[in-house]
């Protein structure tokens, strides 16, 4: 009789793969239910934070390429219409992952979007914040830091280390993109063994941006394209690791993944 | 009583004059005879002088001798026997055969008190006073010694002793003598109970170690629970006296077939083998087993080479599989709650990319592995207890046949759930594959497809009742806790339930009100559940920021799971008894609680309770109604050794309800009965802890009284039964020695012409 260990470790090698298989059936998809196009059932959604003060949407288009990415990439359907929330806005629980960028001060948080957020975070919700000044220290890391502890009492930001499944739950991640390479790394607070807040000093919302004819607005110094490439990636390992939390961190996905890292 | 007396002569002062009297006296008399001196010296010679001076003496001696009433006492003493305490062991063990053919220990101590005349014997030293005991102490008179019979269900020496030495905290006791075989089957070693008694224990040993010969179960060590499709191991002990040599075979049975044997070398006389058995359930119940050993020629005791338990199994986690057929919140949220519940053990596969995506980097860049359909659908789909489809079409991965094993494996016992979404139900191709079959609702093709549009689900009134979505102790409270639940935003339509599927919760909107959200369905063995919606996460999320907790989402999440694989808490039958293990002839009192499909008490449902024993011989018991509704009670007596099955199925009409299966164990009404060898070596500890002495039966012999009494009879003690005194004062002849002595004075004054 096989064992479980065994199962586990023969899966990897198992008879077929995704992409083996599907290849094959390619298509079908479109044609299921009748032939019908069905619209997908529960698209994933970006929402932005509306703060109040600073600057909350210094790259308005940047989703909207990061979105693009994840569906061109993934199998993740989404929803391509932004949708801005303010921090204690009724239905923000309709949206699990949100995204707070900008690169001024701005108002803190009232008592109340304090309690709505750290609600939000402690039960699920994700929140990818992009510091998009491209410089450390500024205004915008200041008053995220001053944030923090309040979100998150006795918590502090601490950098996430690279065999964090937001680092391999797509793209096995091994540099941190964005517009500037400000860190090599994520930060991010951790409850158990989910981290509900990311934050990225290297603003990956500039790298992702675009203009209406389809140029990049913003260069991406000092890797140029490559880093923009690592920006998106990033950007697609965050909206999956919001989607399927620890997945890549299953037993299942270990040595396979530790056999292509090497 | 015995007579024992004998005489004394004693020397005493009785009722004299006081001390001070007496030396006042002595002093009047002393300075007489002083003056009597300086008077005589002036008048006569020196012998006159002395010779006068030394019969006054005398006789002023004897006066103040007789002053102080000297007596001769003349005793006739009585010996007052010490009680010596005689206990006959009289348990079961007692009638095992002796040490003459033919002759039980009992017997064996019969003989020695009654015919050989030991009573008598020491009747004539000791008050005897004489008493059974086993599980507890009895006085009896020494008649009735012959007459005594060996049927205590127990041994318990200790308290026996203790009550004894009780009795006589008042009294002075020479010491005990006890009786017995020495084995103790109930209460503490009476070797560290006496430790500190204050009286010798002699002890007499019945029964013969030497030539004892049993074979004995003495132990069995198994889990109260073992985890099915994992080994567990049980590890017997057993003890054997007299088969120095021989090889036995030990079987272990289960439920009466016999599934693993082993075989014992026994390489000494009087020896303790241990043996493990492995075994590996291979399914969730409660399973009677036993270990036995068949019985050999020449074994005294034969009720000890069988011996009963039971072995519950149970899952040690329910194994989940989920197959998500894109990353969503619906997965997000429902993996978060299997997380969260310790019990379950989660494997899940996402399809993270689809033919369609475009990879644009090396695949050792990416962390996707490959979806082991295969291995998943033909081989291992067995070792899991849920499958669950969400939002999952098997159009692109895998042939229609994999989902004949999914109905077979649910048909077996398995469980299934489907979630909705656009690639689910009808949308996802299922319609017509084996997986309809096993679906609560039926799959048409429609043009609704998925629906987007909120919507609140209304629960139906089999769902307030039933586990799933009961997510309190009452229907108000339940029905509260739903209309708070935030709406839907889409689901999948037009699916119709199956007639023998529950619908637990339905569409509550508008026109689209009433449609099927929540059904579940017992298929074969199985049960599947179906969730027309990939909206589930919203009962969770939402609700935080609504209400400010998930609990009823996690509630229903692990009930659900639970439900699905039949955790026995939430079976519709359920069968208890008061106690796990009887006695035999005790009554078992049996509860049976019965509940419909929709988990609605079944007051009305019909049972058929069997009662099976250890030998397959089964008897139908009638169970009645009690006051609770769907509740039932019978009752019936623990007639058989062993483990006793019980199997219940409760029907309503033509509807089969569901059946439970129980066990318990009957035990022999006696600890007796298990063992049998003379511990000969515990009643010479006991005398040793005691300054008493051990013996055998057969070192009892003629002079053993006399031995007794050594050991036992330190400080005797008498009473006087007849005193006569003689007062010395009283008689004549001490008056005439007063008489002579002062007359001898006068004549010798008279000579000496002072007269």
């Amino acid at each position: 009789m096989i064992t479980r260990r065994r199962f586990f470790g023969q899966l990897t090698w198992g008879l077929g793969s995704i992409g083996a298989w599907s290849l094959a059936h390619a298509g079908l998809r479109s044609e299921m239910g009748d032939g019908r196009q069905q619209e997908a059932s529960s698209p994933f959604i970006f929402a932005q934070v509306h703060y109040r003060g600073g600057d909350w949407d210094p790259h308005p288009g940047g989703s909207v390429e990061l979105l693009r990415e994840v569906d061109r990439r993934t199998s993740i359907v989404v929803s391509f219409q932004r949708q801005t929330l303010r921090p204690d806005a009724p239905d923000l629980f309709s949206y699990p992952f949100l995204y707070l960028t900008g690169a001024l001060d701005f108002a803190p948080f009232t008592e109340e979007e304090v309690g709505t957020l750290r609600r939000f975070l402690n039960f699920g919700g994700l929140m990818l914040v992009n510091d998009a000044s491209g410089y450390r220290g500024s205004p915008f890391e200041r008053r995220i830091r001053e944030e923090i502890p309040r979100l998150f009492p006795g918590q502090t930001l601490e950098r996430l280390p690279f065999d964090h499944a937001v680092f391999r739950s797509y793209y096995l991640v091994r540099t941190v993109g964005g517009r500037r390479l400000v860190s090599p790394t994520l930060e991010g607070v951790t409850i158990d063994d989910w981290t509900p807040l990311i934050y990225c000093q290297n603003d990956l919302g500039g790298a992702w941006e675009r203009d209406h004819l389809g140029n990049w607005l913003q260069e991406c110094l000092p890797g140029g394209e490559t880093q923009r490439f690592q920006s998106f990636m990033l950007g697609v390992n965050v909206v999956m690791y919001a989607l399927t939390e620890n997945y890549k961190k299953d037993k299942i996905h270990i040595p396979f993944i530790n056999r292509k890292l090497g | 009583m015995p007579e024992l007396t004998s005489t004394q002569l004693k020397f005493a002062f009785a009722n004299g004059l006081p001390l001070w009297q007496l030396g006042l006296i002595g002093l009047l008399l002393g300075a007489y005879l002083g003056y009597q001196i300086w008077y005589l010296r002036q008048k006569a010679a020196t012998w006159v002088t002395l010779l006068v001076t030394g019969l006054r003496l005398v006789a002023f001696a004897l006066i103040i001798l007789f002053l102080t009433n000297p007596t001769v006492l003349l005793q006739t003493l009585q010996k007052i026997p010490i009680p010596l305490a005689v206990l006959i062991d009289t348990s079961e063990s007692m009638r095992l055969p002796g040490t003459v053919a033919g002759t039980t220990r009992l017997q064996q101590a019969q003989d020695l008190l009654v015919k050989g005349r030991l009573l008598d014997t020491l009747g004539r030293d000791f008050d005897l006073r004489v008493y059974r005991f086993d599980e507890y102490t009895g006085a009896v008179t020494r008649d009735d010694v012959a007459g005594l019979t060996a049927d205590g269900r127990a041994t318990n020496v200790a308290q026996s002793l203790s009550d004894v030495q009780q009795e006589y905290r008042d009294t002075p006791l020479a010491g005990m003598l006890v009786l017995s075989d020495g084995i103790v089957t109930a209460g503490e070693m009476p070797t560290e109970e006496m430790r500190y008694a204050s009286v010798p224990i002699v002890a007499i040993g019945v029964g013969d170690p030497e030539r004892y010969r049993d074979i004995k179960i003495a132990a069995i060590e198994a889990p109260n629970f073992a985890f099915v499709h994992h080994p567990t191991e049980i590890e017997v002990t057993v003890k054997s006296w007299g088969y120095h040599g021989q090889v036995i075979p030990l079987v272990l049975k289960q439920e009466g077939r016999i599934i693993s044997t082993s075989n014992l070398h026994l390489d000494g006389d009087r020896v303790t083998k241990r043996t493990t058995f492995s075994m590996t359930p291979k399914e969730v119940g409660r399973y009677r087993l036993s270990v036995e050993t068949p019985v050999q020629v020449g074994e005294m005791l034969r009720t000890n080479n069988h011996q009963d338990f039971q072995l519950q199994v149970r899952r040690d986690k329910i194994r989940v599989l989920v197959v998500s057929g894109r990353p969503s919140w619906n997965y997000r949220f429902l993996r978060r709650a299997l997380k969260s519940d310790p019990s379950v053990d989660l494997i899940s596969f996402i399809i993270l990319r689809t033919p369609t995506d475009v990879v644009n980097v090396p695949d050792d860049q990416l962390s996707l592995i490959p979806f082991p359909t295969n291995r998943l659908f033909t081989e291992e789909l067995r070792n899991f207890d849920l499958l669950v489809f969400d939002n999952f079409s098997y159009l692109m991965y895998f042939p229609m046949l994999y989902l004949e094993n999914i109905r077979k494996f649910v048909a077996d016992g398995g469980a299934f759930a489907m979630f909705g979404g656009d690639q689910s139900f009808d949308l996802g191709g299922f319609a017509g594959t084996p997986i309809e079959d096993i679906l609560p609702v039926t799959l048409e093709r429609s043009r609704y497809g998925y629906v987007h549009a909120p919507v609140k689900m209304e629960l139906t009134p089999e769902g307030l009742q039933h586990p799933i979505t009961r997510l309190a102790p009452n229907a108000e409270e339940t029905q509260r806790i739903w209309d708070e639940m935030p709406a839907l935003r889409g689901f999948n339509r037009a699916q119709r339930p199956k007639p023998e599927a529950v619908t637990l919760g339905v569409t509550a909107d508008g026109q689209l009100s009433q449609l099927p959200l929540m059904a579940t369905m017992q298929y074969g063995e199985g049960r599947t559940l179906a969730f027309l919606s990939d909206q589930l996460w919203r009962w969770n999320f939402e609700l935080v920021g609504a209400k400010g907790g998930n609990h009823h989402y996690l509630n229903m999440v692990h009930q659900m799971v639970r439900w699905l694989v039949k955790e026995p808490g939430l079976r519709p039958v359920q069968l208890f008894s008061d106690k796990d293990a009887y006695q035999l002839g005790e009554t078992v009192a049996l509860r049976i609680r019965v509940l419909d499909h929709d988990f609605s008490p079944a007051p009305g449902a019909v049972l058929n309770v069997k009662v099976s024993d250890p030998q397959g011989q089964s008897l139908q018991v009638n169970a009645v109604p009690t006051d609770e509704p769907g509740e039932f009670q019978a009752t019936l007596t623990a007639e058989h050794l062993g483990a006793i099955r019980v199997e219940v199925a409760a029907h309503l009409g033509d509807k089969h309800l569901g059946e439970d299966v129980l066990i318990y164990e009957v035990i022999p009404s006696s600890a007796e009965s298990m063992m049998g060898a003379p511990d000969h070596e515990m009643l010479r500890q006991l005398a040793a802890a005691t300054d008493g002495r051990f013996f055998t039966a057969a070192e009892v012999g003629g002079d053993f009284a006399t031995v007794l009494r050594d050991i036992l009879q330190r400080d005797l003690q008498y009473k006087v039964v007849e005193e006569r005194a003689l007062h010395l004062r009283h008689t004549p002849s001490a008056f005439l020695i007063l008489v002579a002595l002062f007359g001898a004075e006068w004549v010798i004054r008279r000579r000496a012409g002072l007269a």
